[in-house]
């Protein structure tokens, strides 16, 4: 059986080979020579990379997994909420320079601070209330006390 | 001893004080938070450094450094779970005593700890550090190399649990400094035509993705039901009981002699120091029996041994421009936002720079023994701030934070790609903190192995041949197969 150690490795293992492969087209550099060159290194710590990896494929022997001994379904749900939060953070970045700071920001918090309270049982009003709080009040202190330039959007 | 003066003169007025005083005040913050640590709150407070210019930006990250050491065992006394790993070790003697009705005890010793270590640590580096300097400027890329080996392979076999992911977390590091520009000759590498890659990934990004974000996306998934805190009474008293310190005067010397020297070495930080002064305390006392069940000394071992390790951490980083641990990883990448290269050189051409770390460490441990005894019932409090007020405020920051640097929306991909990365390692057992020494130790390491060769027509003799180099790299290697015999044995023992 394949458990999580196992396809990280295979996936470091593959990581490791395109690395080397790529190395090679690295153009030479016009000081310096072989050992001395830009390719050398990347291609030692690929090396490196890949003798480790074949070694972690060795020993996560599938019995070690916890993935095994644990709920398949737990950790499912888990991967749900997880790959909502890279959506939501992706969109975040995505939206930042059309919709601009204040309003992205809002929406995120408003999309995002619920499943992080799932336990707590945060009401809607409240998690609308801590939403607008922490963008204002962080818009406040970066544009006007800190002078950091925020995305302004293009929109408006 | 003049560029203390100078560091005195830059320093000492109004504007860096308090700068210091808000630092700690929020380092203690972080500190006091379980799962906020000392590096996440320096990379978060880095970006916001960039307007202040080096004196006043380097004086804010180490009243963050500071105050978060020390902040740690506000929630180690009170709910037993430390806020760092520096404070483990209080949390043996801090929550029993607390649970017997001495939590102001505990804290009022703490923090007096915490004091005495950071002062003599402070005092120790002003008198190593310059020495040092004197010994690195004769150092050439052979010894750098060494070094840069030397760090990254003590920092695999101590701070990780499992050599073999350590070491693989750190081979990712180097590689994540592979991409863009290489370090002696700017030739693009693995930039596969897109030319926002030469610029190779930043340090905020970085930091940022695998500190903060990856704890984002880790957090969706546990919950945090904390232990009922323990409350303060009001009558909070400032300084701890005499006849308790004065007992104590050889413990707080040692437990700082020895944080101050785990600090120095590489990987090894805080919680090692405190291990190692607890239980040096613990076999030096009339009362061994009495630790582990609130005993006073156990306090004061940890507390004043994790807070002397900040002075000791950055001894390597001003002088040879290695980075110690992970806080002064964060550290380093401040100095270099600040076009400051640490390094001998930083004695001889910043010296006022150098004068006002050393004058800025000083004020901040003075600062945090104020902050912490005059808030101490305030800061008890803060530690049951509920995840999703934090959480979206770190992500905000981060954001923020990552975009002001270069004002470039493709950092901010990276922020959110690594934090995934840091999120899949971090479930997978993954170590981070050698991840980072290797994107930071990589370039070191590469650049001055190829300026070797360069500079003896691709001799490889002086590597092997010079003392220092041969040394360092003795040990490093050491360092790796040491474990690996120990393991064997212990195996060969069980079996």
């Amino acid at each position: 059986m394949m458990n999580s150690d196992r396809i990280l490795a295979v996936v470091l293992f593959l990581f490791s080979v395109f690395m080397f492969v790529m190395s090679f087209s690295i153009p030479p550099g016009t000081l310096g020579t072989g050992t001395a060159g830009p390719s050398f290194f990347p291609q030692i710590w690929a090396v490196i990379l890949a003798v480790l990896s074949i070694l972690m494929f060795i020993k996560s022997a599938p019995e070690d997994s916890e993935y095994t001994h644990k709920g398949l379904i737990q950790s499912l749900r888990e991967y749900k909420k997880v790959i909502y939060m890279l959506s939501a953070s992706l969109a975040y970045i995505f939206l930042l320079g059309i919709l601009g700071y204040i309003i992205t920001t809002l929406l995120f918090l408003i999309v995002t601070i619920p499943v992080l309270a799932a336990e707590a049982k945060v009401n809607k009003l409240k998690i609308l209330f801590i939403a607008a709080a922490i963008t204002f009040s962080t818009y406040v202190i970066f544009q006007h006390v800190l002078n950091v330039f925020l995305p302004a959007g293009r929109i408006f | 001893m003049e560029f203390l003066l100078v560091g005195l003169e830059e320093t000492l007025n109004i504007t860096t004080i308090l700068i210091i005083a808000g630092s700690v005040f929020l380092g203690i913050f972080f500190g006091a938070i379980p799962g906020l640590t000392a590096s996440l709150g320096i990379a978060l407070l880095l970006p916001f450094t960039f307007g202040l210019g080096p004196v006043n930006g380097l004086a804010a990250l180490l009243g963050m450094y500071v105050g978060a050491t020390s902040g740690g065992m506000i929630s180690a006394t009170l709910i037993g779970i430390p806020g760092t790993g520096a404070s483990i070790v209080t949390t043996f003697d801090g929550y029993p005593m607390a649970q017997q009705g001495k939590a102001n005890r505990a804290l009022s010793l703490g923090v007096f700890a915490s004091l005495v270590g950071g002062v003599i640590s402070m005092i120790l580096l002003t008198f190593i550090a310059p020495l040092l300097a004197r010994v690195a400027l004769m150092f050439g890329p052979w010894e750098y190399f060494a070094l840069g080996i030397f760090g990254l392979t003590i920092v695999v076999s101590v701070s990780s649990n499992n050599m073999l992911k350590g070491l693989i977390a750190a081979c990712l590091g180097v590689f994540i400094t592979m991409i863009g520009q290489d370090p002696v000759v700017a030739t693009p590498r693995f930039t596969f035509g897109f030319g926002q890659l030469e610029g190779g990934f930043s340090l905020l990004p970085t930091l940022l993705g695998f500190f903060a974000i990856s704890r984002f996306f880790m957090d969706v998934s546990t919950t945090d039901k904390l232990a009922p805190a323990i409350t303060l009474d009001n009558k909070y008293k400032v300084f701890p009981p005499l006849g308790d310190i004065k007992k104590s005067i050889r413990n707080l010397v040692r437990s700082s002699f020895i944080g101050t020297w785990i600090g120095i070495l590489p990987g090894a930080g805080g919680s090692i120091a405190s291990f190692l002064a607890y239980d040096r305390a613990r076999k030096a006392s009339k009362t061994p029996e009495k630790f582990g069940t609130g005993h006073s000394e156990g306090v004061i071992a940890s507390e004043s041994s994790n807070n002397s390790v900040t002075g000791g951490a950055l001894i390597p980083l001003m002088t040879l421009g290695i980075p110690g641990d992970m806080v002064t990883a964060v550290i380093l990448g401040g100095l270099l936002i600040h076009g400051l290269q640490p390094g001998p050189m930083l004695f001889s051409n910043n010296a006022e720079i150098v004068g006002s770390i050393f004058i800025g460490l000083l004020f901040a441990t003075i600062l945090m023994f104020i902050i912490q005894s005059g808030l101490m019932r305030y800061f008890a409090k803060i530690i049951k701030v509920p995840k999703h007020i934090l959480l979206p405020v770190i992500i905000v920051m981060s954001m923020v934070g990552t975009f002001s640097a270069n004002n470039r929306i493709f950092d901010l991909w990276v922020l959110i790609i690594f934090g995934f990365i840091g999120y899949i390692l971090i479930k997978n057992k993954f170590d981070l903190a050698p991840l980072i020494l290797g994107y930071i130790l990589g370039p070191i390491i590469e650049k001055n192995w190829r300026l070797g060769l360069m500079a003896t027509n691709g001799d490889y003799l002086p590597f092997v041949t010079r003392p220092v180099s041969v040394l360092l790299l003795t040990v490093a290697v050491l360092s790796i197969l040491y474990p690996i015999y120990k393991s064997k044995r212990a195996a060969k023992k069980s079996a």
